[in-house]
């Protein structure tokens, strides 16, 4: 899925509330194009494509509060590439909202700032819905 | 389950049959309780003729112009209530204790006073403010309820009410043993009350034998609820298709009430946020995505199980407006991915998340063969077989009728979320992310407030929503009623809505003329004219002055309103008001 290999590779090096804030913020626009842009491919996943990207809405308007967002610069974040297939998209969606998460979740245990702490644990909520929402079984109950 | 209008029509009716079949000599006890019962009943009919909203009745040539039965009603009000008038003071007289309170005919009597009462504050529940005095008028049922038809049913039904007391009461009146517990004044005053009845009854069945109510009309009248939210009901594990179903109808019966009732709070609720509306637009459109499937499986179904063409091609034809719905919804939700009321930091749960939450899993249970669907991606499934989702005629009916209340309460809730997105937007409470243009740079700009071309956009979006499951309530509209579903009469209460709001919008409103001061009418006229009529009972000359007082106070406070307006937009006026202060003039 273009821009988020990209976006993962720089989730994984953040070591700063400033620098996770950034790389969070930009990764949850990532979620949202993408979400976005295969909601319609495949009826049965309509409903999770779709409240994925709300959740990704949802997500990146609790960081917009945080004050140390604006310390660091953000990303360029890409318009929905080529049609991928979708199993690999819900994957790619599944592992970025898993490392969101993660991520979230530790900047809000190292965030001074009670607005920065705050806003990292409801991204954090988000971010888990996102991989709740995405992540698949593989068994053949799935629609193609 | 929400009581309905004939859960007390009806045993009132049944109730005054019975206690006038008892053609039998009364005891003097029983005669004193079947008076005062009757005058309850009279004074609660009368009320009912009360409530009829009607021009005024003292406006002599406004009433040349009336049509007959709304003259009839007016009539028909008049005589009720002097029938009331005449039986007030016997509802003061010490309470029927007398050895025969098991007396049937009593109980009849008791039992419709109180079913009638009831009922009419059922009516009530859509047209009286609630505790905090919001919600007058707030209901789907209140354009319902003061249609022509539905009060020309009413009126029908109480006039006919009187029809059947009336000679039996007369009967009452001027009959019984020596030695009665009844005070002759009571009698008396039932006498006067009798025919008053007469008249009421006599009036209105003259005018309405050429032209009655339509049946249509009674049965609306018999099936408005309460204008309370059925106990919601969550999403079990395992339901099947008809549970599904009931759940679906009871959902949207409550997102209905939750969304009038959020409607009135949205100019300060703190849930009143675009999020609210950005998740109800994104379950409007999941919910009509899986009505879509479900809609087609019907039509595929009812193909397969020889329903008539027409009811082929109307299944048809609400998926196919389905299918334009949930684009619009999701077009809707997708405009706010990048506006907002900006952050929230609220708690409280959205006004209508529950009942939609319970909406959306409901109708993709429905739609896919997963008992256990939910909107996450390992939960999506084929879609259900449809010879499961209907296995007979009388499921279909119940499918199509869940579809169509959820499709309705999909449009009420997006009209009233659109209102609130206006006002929003009038108190420019919207903001826009600047973050969002594809390919653009995502530098973080918090937000800014939102360009009216933008807010065009959203409110363009639920427009064009709204128009679309509308046009799919209609579709489901028309089916319910070739379908004779229980749903139809929510067809029939939305067109008659319709109608009357039609009707009210094009009333031209009575206005002052322009540029010239409204001239108080002529008041305070009644204690002068009951003296011009040699009437000097001074209790009646007090009451005739106490309202003379009311009505130029009254006068006084609706005529003080448009002077201001008047006064203020006067051009004098409002150079007085421009021109700068006289110190500032030197």
């Amino acid at each position: 899925m273009q821009g988020a290999d990209d976006i993962e590779a720089r989730l994984r090096e953040v070591s700063s509330v400033p620098e996770t804030l950034a790389a969070s913020f930009s990764a949850f626009e990532v979620i949202r194009l993408a979400a976005r842009a295969h909601e319609d491919q495949v009826p049965g996943l309509f409903a999770a494509f779709m409240t994925t990207a709300d959740a990704a809405v949802t997500g990146r308007e609790a960081l917009t509060i945080a004050p140390s967002l604006g310390a660091c610069s953000t990303a360029q974040v890409s318009g929905p590439g080529p049609a991928a297939a979708v199993d690999a998209i819900t994957d790619d969606l599944a592992r970025l909202g898993g490392l969101l998460s993660d991520r979230l979740t530790r900047a809000a245990a190292l965030a001074q700032a009670p607005a920065d702490k705050a806003a990292c644990e409801q991204a954090a909520d988000a971010a888990r819905q996102i991989r709740d929402l995405m992540a698949r079984g593989h068994d053949d109950r799935h629609l193609r | 389950m929400t009581a309905i209008f004939a859960d007390f029509a009806r045993p009132a009716a049944e109730h005054i049959a019975a206690a006038v079949s008892y053609l039998g000599e009364l005891p003097g006890d029983a005669r004193y309780g079947v008076v005062q019962q009757l005058a309850r009943l009279t004074a609660t009919m009368a009320r009912y003729a009360a409530d009829i909203p009607l021009p005024d009745e003292f406006t002599p040539a406004g009433r040349r112009q009336l049509n007959p039965r709304v003259r009839a009603a007016l009539d028909a009000r008049l005589a009720f209530r002097r029938a009331a008038q005449a039986l007030n003071h016997v509802t003061d007289l010490p309470a029927y204790p007398g050895p025969d309170d098991d007396s049937p005919v009593v109980r009849h009597l008791a039992a419709a006073a109180r079913n009638l009462a009831a009922g009419r504050d059922l009516l009530h529940t859509h047209l009286t403010p609630g505790p905090s005095g919001a919600g007058a008028g707030r209901s789907y049922w209140t354009p319902v309820i003061t249609s022509g038809p539905v009060t020309g049913a009413l009126l029908a039904e109480i006039a006919g009410h009187a029809r059947t007391l009336a000679p039996w009461a007369a009967r009452l009146s001027v009959a019984g043993p020596v030695g009665s517990a009844v005070p002759a004044s009571a009698l008396l005053s039932l006498h006067t009350a009798t025919r008053w009845l007469w008249i009421a009854g006599a009036t209105v069945e003259a005018a309405y034998r050429k032209l009655p109510p339509p049946a249509q009309a009674h049965t609306l009248l018999h099936a408005i609820p309460a204008n309370t939210p059925p106990t919601r009901r969550p999403p079990a594990d395992g339901e099947q298709v008809p549970e599904l179903c009931d759940g679906i109808t009871v959902t949207a019966e409550r997102l209905r009430h939750a969304a009038l009732a959020s409607a009135d709070q949205a100019g300060w609720s703190p849930a009143a946020t675009s999020l609210a509306w950005r998740r109800d637009a994104l379950a409007a459109a999941i919910t009509s995505h899986t009505a879509e499937i479900i809609l087609r499986a019907l039509t595929e179904r009812a193909r397969h199980l020889g329903a008539s063409p027409e009811i082929c091609s109307q299944l048809q034809n609400a998926a196919a407006a389905m299918n334009q719905a949930w684009p619009a919804w999701r077009d809707t939700a997708h405009e706010w991915d990048t506006v907002s009321t900006g952050t929230h930091s609220s708690t409280e749960p959205a006004p209508v998340a529950e009942e939609y939450a319970d909406l959306v899993l409901r109708a993709g249970r429905l739609a896919y063969r997963n008992p256990h669907w939910t909107p996450a991606a390992d939960q999506a499934s084929d879609t259900r077989d449809p010879a499961d989702l209907a296995c007979d005629r009388a499921s279909i009916i119940k499918v199509a009728a869940a579809m169509h209340t959820a499709a309705d309460a999909i449009a009420c809730n997006g009209a009233e979320d659109r209102e609130a997105a206006r006002a929003a937007i009038g108190g420019f409470r919207l903001y826009k992310s600047t973050i969002v243009l594809p390919g653009s740079l995502a530098a973080r700009h918090r937000y800014r407030p939102a360009h009216q071309e933008r807010t065009d956009e959203i409110l363009t979006a639920y427009d064009n929503a709204i128009q679309a499951s509308a046009t799919a309530t209609t579709a489901l509209e028309d089916l319910a009623i070739t379908l004779n579903a229980p749903t139809a009469i929510l067809a029939t209460a939305r067109r008659t809505a319709a109608e009357n709001k039609h009707h009210r919008t094009h009333r031209p409103r009575l206005r002052p003329p322009a540029r010239q001061p409204t001239a108080i009418p002529s008041i305070g006229r009644l204690e002068g004219t009951l003296r011009e009529h040699h009437i000097n009972d001074p209790s009646l000359l007090a009451r005739a002055s106490a309202v003379d007082d009311a009505a130029r106070e009254l006068l006084a406070e609706v005529t003080a309103t448009p002077q201001r307006r008047e006064a203020i937009s006067s051009p004098a006026l409002r150079n007085q008001l421009s021109a700068p202060p006289p110190r500032a003039r030197r």
